[in-house]
């Protein structure tokens, strides 16, 4: 495997990383950036003429990552040349957030194939009902075939997320890689660091994803009670306490992370990334700055210990935008955390995210929905 | 600018205005203002959320307390009315078994009288009776000796249960004693052709009992168990010891008891449907008396039945 890397910024412009050039056509280029860099378009007209014979995914960001460095309204760009292990690209729009699941079914029949090893999801982060699209592939896919990958953002303004296959970018996209090949080995990781607090609440009123009530009372108002003067900054700064959920899944119990993706003052109501059921009990979470760098140090142990022997050459960091919003000026510690993690050798790129998706432990395949956390993707071509 | 920057640059700089502080210098400060205000942002937000969640804590509390003391107030309220039900039920329960014994000790008399009378008829030599006329009045002596019964199980029952009667213990042969109530019996197994079969261990030790009282309730449980035997059939009585504990036991191969009425087998008053079915005459007391007699004797009784196929009754006592 060889990578190549660059960032774009409105001050210096495209900048390369000195670590690898890639002489050979890379099958795969990812290109992060802030929503409005892609909308205009300029930007990816340049990488198209950088890479005219590759298969380049577009995706917004709520904050853009390349090696240690987290930067807004940037383009971080990685491209990868696999000398071994062949792709598969499948694309669907959605309109609302009911077809996600049919999005699901389609994107994995498209790429059941032999040989079939990972595959890595790129999906609108507003429009999706990301529950309902893990169930899609889970439902599809054989089981021994690990899935990952997030929900894209943009910013903080929760307006629109776009996603583009050999294109800039458009709403509602969602987009799937699979990897085919046996000579590729991947691991993967997802922590989060946050904490519940305060009284156990009942979701006693919601819709899918729209959250109405708890404890019979508007739960818009409780988040603006908490918030105080920072409930100017909603949906952004609902970030900042997502909800803990205890859902009954096959008569189990497990506990969820939903975070905010958006609200509406006519019916004080919330949107959250994935499914709210009714009669849920839910609790806020808080995050305080040392357990997010944790999570994320553990993200990473968990994505190179999942690996096996060898180092990662490529690692795809998908981090939840409510993690912004409390490590802040700090965020890059957290970068560095899992650099400390997976070493010096692997390029790092990835992006701030509205939603994560990774399998709950590394022994395990199927996928869930994952709010607030690091997640971590690692690559390795065996020789 | 935050206070606390502004303080620092007037210490260590001289001036806290940016046009006086090097070009360089100001972005720097710019990032150290920010991290500043953010962090009074967040410490003002987690003073907020402790805030809040302590209020709705207590809130929560007070909500439990109240429920709390609705609660206690239902199961006070409650309690004084099971207390006042169940003495109302005690007094109903007392009036009874007074009325029962004065009733019973009124008939005793009178009964008592009519079985001498009738004695004396039968065994008349002067005026001798024809068979027919014999026969009638061997039918009231039946009939008045089981009202001598019924009237004396009353007043046992009375007595127990008012508990007004008080043990004559006295060293017990537990194996002649049995052989004896067995031998009684044998009238009424000779008349439905019931074998009973006796087996002991040996030796078994001598109980401190009130013969009278054991004896008593052994010719309860073997009635019992001749009456609800099939003709032709056989009850098995044994007695033996294990681990400081006489056991006695009486089998039968009758009707059993069904599985829903077991638990009442031992209240007052109460028979099994097909127990009445098969014999009418009962009162019901004779269970009741039995489990009394071995629990005043320190001891205890219980059964094990399977409907139309056997029932056991095991009398512990302890050594």
């Amino acid at each position: 495997m060889k990578i190549e890397q660059k960032f774009w910024t409105k001050v210096d412009g495209w900048v390369d990383v000195p670590k690898g050039k890639l002489s050979e056509t890379p099958q795969w280029v990812l290109v992060f950036g802030g929503r409005k860099l892609l909308e205009e378009g300029e930007r990816f007209k340049e990488v198209k003429a950088m890479y005219p014979k590759s298969r380049i995914l577009s995706c917004s960001t709520a904050g853009e990552i390349l090696d240690t460095r987290v930067r807004n309204d940037s383009i971080a760009l990685s491209a990868v040349f696999f000398e071994k292990t062949t792709l598969t690209f499948s694309e669907v729009t959605v309109e609302k957030g009911e077809d996600s699941y049919e999005a699901g079914r389609k994107l994995a029949n498209d790429l059941k194939k032999d040989g079939l090893t990972h595959v890595m999801v790129f999906s609108d982060g507003l429009r999706v009902n990301g529950t309902k699209l893990v169930r899609g592939f889970n439902d599809v896919l054989p089981s021994d075939v690990s899935v990952t990958g997030g929900l894209v953002g943009d910013g903080a303004d929760f307006k629109k997320t776009l996603v583009g296959l050999d294109e800039s970018g458009k709403e509602g996209k969602i987009v799937a890689v699979g990897f085919y090949g046996h000579a590729l080995k991947i691991g993967y990781g997802s922590l989060g660091g946050w904490d519940p607090f305060g009284i156990e609440r009942t979701i006693t009123k919601s819709k899918d994803n729209v959250l109405y009530e708890l404890d019979g009372q508007p739960a818009l108002k409780l988040y603006k009670e908490y918030l105080g003067e920072q409930a100017n900054g909603l949906p952004g700064t609902g970030l900042l306490f997502p909800l803990r959920l205890r859902l009954k899944n096959v008569g189990k119990e497990v506990e969820v992370v939903r975070t905010i993706l958006g609200i509406s003052e006519a019916d004080q109501s919330m949107t959250f990334a994935g499914d709210m059921p009714e009669g849920t009990p839910a609790m806020l979470m808080k995050a305080n700055f040392e357990r997010l760098i944790d999570g994320a140090s553990g993200a990473g142990s968990m994505s190179i210990e999942s690996l096996g022997s060898g180092k990662a050459e490529l690692a795809i960091l998908i981090s939840c935008v409510g993690r912004i919003m409390v490590l802040k000026e700090r965020v890059e510690e957290e970068i560095e955390a899992v650099r400390a993690k997976i070493g010096n050798e692997a390029a790092i790129v990835g992006f701030y995210s509205y939603g994560e998706l990774c399998p709950v432990a590394p022994t395990e395949k199927q996928c869930e929905l994952h709010n607030q956390t690091m997640t971590i993707t690692t690559f390795r071509e065996e020789s | 600018m935050h206070q606390v920057l502004e303080r620092q640059l007037k210490r260590f700089l001289g001036t806290s205005e940016l046009e006086k502080i090097p070009t360089e210098l100001r972005a720097f400060l710019q990032a150290v203002n920010d991290t500043y205000s953010h962090s009074d942002e967040d410490r003002a937000l987690v003073l907020r959320s402790l805030e809040l969640s302590s209020g709705e804590f207590a809130e929560l509390n007070k909500r439990l307390h109240s429920e709390n003391e609705i609660i206690e107030k239902k199961v006070r309220d409650r309690t004084e009315a099971l207390t006042k039900a169940n003495e109302e039920l005690q007094t109903l329960d007392k009036r009874k078994s007074e009325f029962l014994s004065v009733v019973a000790h009124q008939l005793r008399t009178p009964l008592t009288g009519i079985k001498w009378a009738l004695s004396m008829l039968v065994q008349s030599q002067s005026e001798p009776l024809s068979a027919k006329q014999k026969k009638l009045i061997i039918s009231c002596e039946d009939g008045n000796e089981r009202m001598i019964t019924i009237v004396n199980e009353m007043l046992h029952a009375d007595r127990i249960g008012t508990g007004t009667f008080e043990l004559a213990l006295v060293a017990t042969d537990i194996v002649a004693l049995i052989s004896d109530v067995i031998e009684e019996m044998s009238l009424l197994t000779t008349e439905r052709a019931i074998t009973i079969t006796f087996t002991h261990d040996t030796p078994i030790p001598t109980l401190m009992v009130d013969p009278e009282m054991i004896r008593f309730a052994f010719q309860n449980l073997l009635d019992n168990a001749i009456k609800y035997s099939q003709p032709h059939g056989t009850v098995e009585v044994r007695t033996e010891v294990r681990n400081a504990r006489v056991t006695c036991s009486i089998t039968d191969h009758g009707i059993g008891i069904p599985l829903d009425q077991q638990p009442y087998i031992f209240s007052r008053f109460f028979r099994a449907q097909n127990a009445i079915s098969a014999e009418p005459n009962g009162n019901g007391l004779g269970l009741s008396i039995v489990k009394s007699i071995l629990e005043k004797h320190g001891g205890t009784i219980r059964f094990t039945s399977e409907e139309k196929k056997e029932t056991t009754f095991y009398c512990v006592f302890t050594v």
